[in-house]
């Protein structure tokens, strides 16, 4: 009965052993690189379509992208069968994964979110991981301005963001407009604009331009990967 | 009552049990798989696929496909493997067709024997294109 009990309890040792095994990957470098290089391509693709969706483009392009790079790991997976599934966030700020809320009260936001699983089937390789892919281009905008006559002096900061922080900005454009629904009016080298770089993501710009009370600015910018984000803001006298 | 006093029945279970821990732990410490070290093709391997994800890590490599830049795309492969390593990169469109105007490569193959990877790179421009990318490393040596 005794060697019956410790035989039992060697072999269901020896099984769990063999399933904890089964689960680990075989070749942990193969499964770091499928999944770092599929990582990075997931990533620069939601940056492309969120690219193109800021600029104009239909939000459909996302899904088109994404299905197209599903295609292509799958067709290139020589060694594994690798499978990519991804489920762009859908909620009251995200439709078909992406939020372009470019508001009024300074603040402006251009992002993608989109789920994904990879299943990696192989014989030196068998993985599985669920992550989510996060790329956000914000502007933050705040200005105010001072002068007693019809000409005022304007000072205005800009700060740009990536999903990490603070983010260098590609280009920026100003525009102002002096009445309340007014046309907005592109500032130009008579408005003595000046911009400095603060090298870090903010922006600090003074210019001046014609307006009794009223003054809203605009910033449309675009990040360092070509992400559009635009904010408005109403200027305060200071 | 002689029965009841007679303890070699339990001693010989406490016995089993310690003898099947010790042999438990024995074979916990027994490695399930031997790894005889990483052979040169893994080694080349390894180089070849963090040499791709280095490059791509900022959408630098897509970047410098999109303008042609095969020169500079050269130097940062270059920059990124021994000079004891032959390399050899061939970018292809999604279709399988080459890209690449020129070779891109570190002179002529030495060394017959070459390992290759291959790298699917996703573009970040807003026009968006997939690309595979090819590296072939070889021992100069």
């Amino acid at each position: 009965m005794t060697s019956l009990i410790i035989t039992m309890l060697l072999l269901s040792t020896a099984y769990y052993v063999f399933e904890i095994d089964k689960n680990v990957a075989d070749n942990p470098t193969a499964v770091d690189y499928a999944f770092l290089a599929t990582k990075l391509s997931t990533l620069n693709t939601i940056v492309s379509a969120l690219a193109n969706v800021s600029n104009g483009g239909e939000r459909a392009i996302l899904m088109a992208n994404l299905n197209e790079l599903s295609s292509a790991i799958r067709s290139h997976s020589y060694d594994a069968e690798c499978l990519l599934l991804f489920t762009p966030l859908d909620s009251p700020q995200y439709q078909d994964g992406i939020e372009t809320s470019w508001g009024s009260s300074g603040l402006g936001i251009s992002s993608a979110y989109v789920g994904f699983s990879l299943n990696v089937t192989g014989l030196s390789v068998s993985y599985y991981s669920e992550f989510e892919t996060n790329v956000t281009a914000g502007l933050n905008i705040d200005g105010s301005f001072t002068g007693s006559g019809s000409e005022k002096s304007v000072n205005a900061t800009c700060r740009v963001y990536d999903e990490k922080g603070l983010a260098l900005a590609s280009d920026i454009t100003l525009f102002y407009q002096n009445e309340t629904s007014g046309a907005w009016i592109s500032l130009s080298p008579s408005n003595s604009l000046n911009i400095t770089d603060y090298g870090d993501g903010t922006y600090f710009m003074s210019f001046n331009v014609n307006t009794q009370n009223v003054l809203n600015l605009s910033a449309h910018v675009h990040d360092s990967r070509g992400i559009f984000v635009m904010a408005n803001v109403t200027c305060s006298m200071a | 009552m002689r029965f009841l006093t007679d303890n070699r029945g339990q001693i010989r279970v406490i016995e089993a049990f310690f003898a099947s821990v010790l042999l438990l732990s024995a074979l916990a410490m027994i490695p399930w798989e031997t790894h005889v070290g990483s052979s040169n093709d893994e080694v080349l391997q390894s180089v070849a696929q963090r040499t791709l994800i280095t490059l791509d890590s900022d959408g630098t490599m897509s970047k410098l496909i999109e303008n042609g830049s095969w020169t500079t795309l050269r130097q940062c492969v270059q920059s990124l493997l021994s000079p004891a390593i032959w390399f050899n990169l061939t970018i292809f469109d999604k279709n399988m067709n080459p890209v690449n105007g020129i070779q891109i490569c570190s002179g002529s193959l030495l060394n017959e024997k070459t390992v290759a990877t291959e790298y699917v790179c996703a573009s970040q421009n807003s026009n968006y294109r997939i690309y595979v990318v090819r590296l072939q490393l070889s021992n100069v040596n």
